[in-house]
């Protein structure tokens, strides 16, 4: 279907006296894709240094607090915690179990050892 | 029947829980370390009647729980052996619990709790043996320590870990000679254990610099047994019963192997504490004891095998003297139970 004004396809309407009949010239294809490329290029590397510039102080001043290390100790005590089961009722025979080893030693020796190592912290 | 006369006991324990045997030590008031071990291995039985049969025929050691039978220690070898087929479950790996198996860890604590026992008085001290992380594998033993410092908390213990080169020190009180006279708990410790090598370097009873390798005992065995095609049951009874590194029957292939591999084991730790305690050569003068002790070096000569490797090394300190442990497989826990004892005393001294 046609676009029509007063009963006439517009389409076919002939053009207005005085103007050009003869359909215009396409509009020049500059063809400036390299420049354009090499622009958009330039102006990201602008934009990477402009905001690595922001960034790098930032960084630097941050890094100067040390950061302190996160501390799982707590964690790790409550899963050693859950893992000690008390069997108490375990059928086992398991009372007497155990190879029994006398040995001697200088008695003199060890109590020195006890003796200094008493001193010392944990 | 004689009665048994009550033994009575130095307040204070070590426990050694090591990837082979688990040992408790006391001390009598007379001096006597009464040494207690089990083997830290299980065997699993579906329970039926025919199992049920066996351990009430055979005594041998078990544990009930989710429907199985654990044989447990050396009866799980004995049994193994016999039938001639099945796997030993062994709860420790390199030196720490091991994670892969999840019956493990509250079995092992059952058996602990039975080769310990509860303490003799409020708040006893208890020294457990502690590997240091190792410098050959990522590991960290934090999680090992806290579990088992739990474990006997709970039993009503005051526990605490320690070091298990630093046990040796404590037991064999290495002393070092210089210009300015002598230093008392002061030298250099290797504990040389199935899963690992414990290493520590003290000075005065503090450890300066500590550290393992978790290629011991238990790798020997397997390289061991990767070479002659031998089955690794086999190799272990030659290496505890035959070998001797000073006399090896290069005939037997076996024997020959566990040479090599002992070699290689011994350079290699050298070869790390070379390298490892070359910044702390200045913190310690004069010419340092070694003390040697452990499982794996249990075979005939192997300190001179640990002399030799020392001479062609770039050892920052001076030896001048290797020493085996007169009890080299109670030396950690006796150790343990020295610091237990020395920390019982100045608790008491306050």
């Amino acid at each position: 279907m046609g676009d029509f004004a007063n009963g006439v396809n517009i389409l076919l309407r002939q053009p207005e006296p005085g103007r050009p009949t003869r359909p215009t010239a396409p509009a020049p294809v500059v063809k400036e894709t390299k420049i354009e490329q090499k622009d958009i290029n330039a102006i990201a590397d602008a934009v990477i240094k402009a905001i690595n510039s922001k960034i790098g102080p930032t960084i630097a001043a941050t890094s100067s607090q040390p950061v302190k290390e996160f501390d799982s100790s707590a964690s790790l005590d409550k899963i050693a915690q859950a893992m000690i089961i008390d069997r108490g009722n375990k059928e086992s025979n398991v009372d007497k179990m155990g190879t029994i080893k006398e040995t001697k030693k200088d008695q003199a020796s060890t109590d020195k050892t006890i003796d200094l190592l008493s001193k010392l912290g944990d | 029947m004689t009665e048994k006369k009550e033994v009575k006991f130095r307040p204070g324990v070590g426990v050694d829980i090591g990837t082979s045997f688990i040992v408790t030590v006391r001390q009598t008031e007379d001096g006597t370390f009464v040494n207690k071990f089990h083997r830290n291995c299980l065997f699993s039985m579906d329970v039926n009647d025919e199992s049920a049969d066996l351990l009430e025929r055979s005594n041998y050691f078990f544990v009930k729980a989710n429907d199985k039978y654990y044989i447990v220690g050396e009866d799980a070898i004995s049994l193994v052996n016999a039938i001639g087929k099945g796997t030993i479950i062994r709860p420790m790996k390199d030196g720490v619990l091991n994670p892969s198996l999840k019956e493990s860890s509250d079995l092992l604590f059952f058996i602990i709790k039975a080769i310990v026992g509860d303490p003799i008085v409020k708040d006893e001290p208890l020294r457990f043996s502690c590997p240091a992380n190792a410098i050959d594998v990522v590991m960290d033993n934090l999680f090992h320590k806290m579990v088992l410092q739990g474990f006997f908390t709970k039993m009503g213990y005051n526990a605490k870990p320690i070091n298990e080169a630093m046990c040796l020190i404590y037991d064999n009180a290495p002393v070092s000679k210089s210009s300015e006279g002598e230093n008392p708990l002061t030298g250099i410790a290797t504990s040389w254990g199935a899963g690992q090598v414990n290493v520590c370097l003290a000075f005065k009873g503090m450890s300066l610099s500590e550290f393992s390798c978790t290629k011991s005992g238990d790798n020997i065995d397997e390289q061991t047994e990767k070479v002659t095609g031998i089955s690794r049951s086999k190799i272990v009874k030659i290496k505890e019963k035959k070998l001797d590194l000073g006399n090896i029957d290069m005939g037997d292939r076996v024997q020959a192997a566990l040479s090599i591999f002992y070699d290689e084991t011994i350079n290699r730790v050298v070869h790390y504490i070379s390298e490892q305690f070359r910044e702390k050569s200045s913190e310690v003068d004069g010419e340092l004891e070694w003390v040697v002790a452990g499982g794996t070096s249990m075979p005939p000569n192997f300190c001179k095998r640990l002399e030799e490797a020392i001479k062609k090394s770039n050892l920052p300190f001076k030896i001048h003297k290797v020493v085996h442990s007169p009890q080299p497989f109670y030396s950690v826990g006796q150790g343990a139970a020295i610091r237990a004892i020395a920390d019982y005393q100045r608790l008491n001294k306050k």
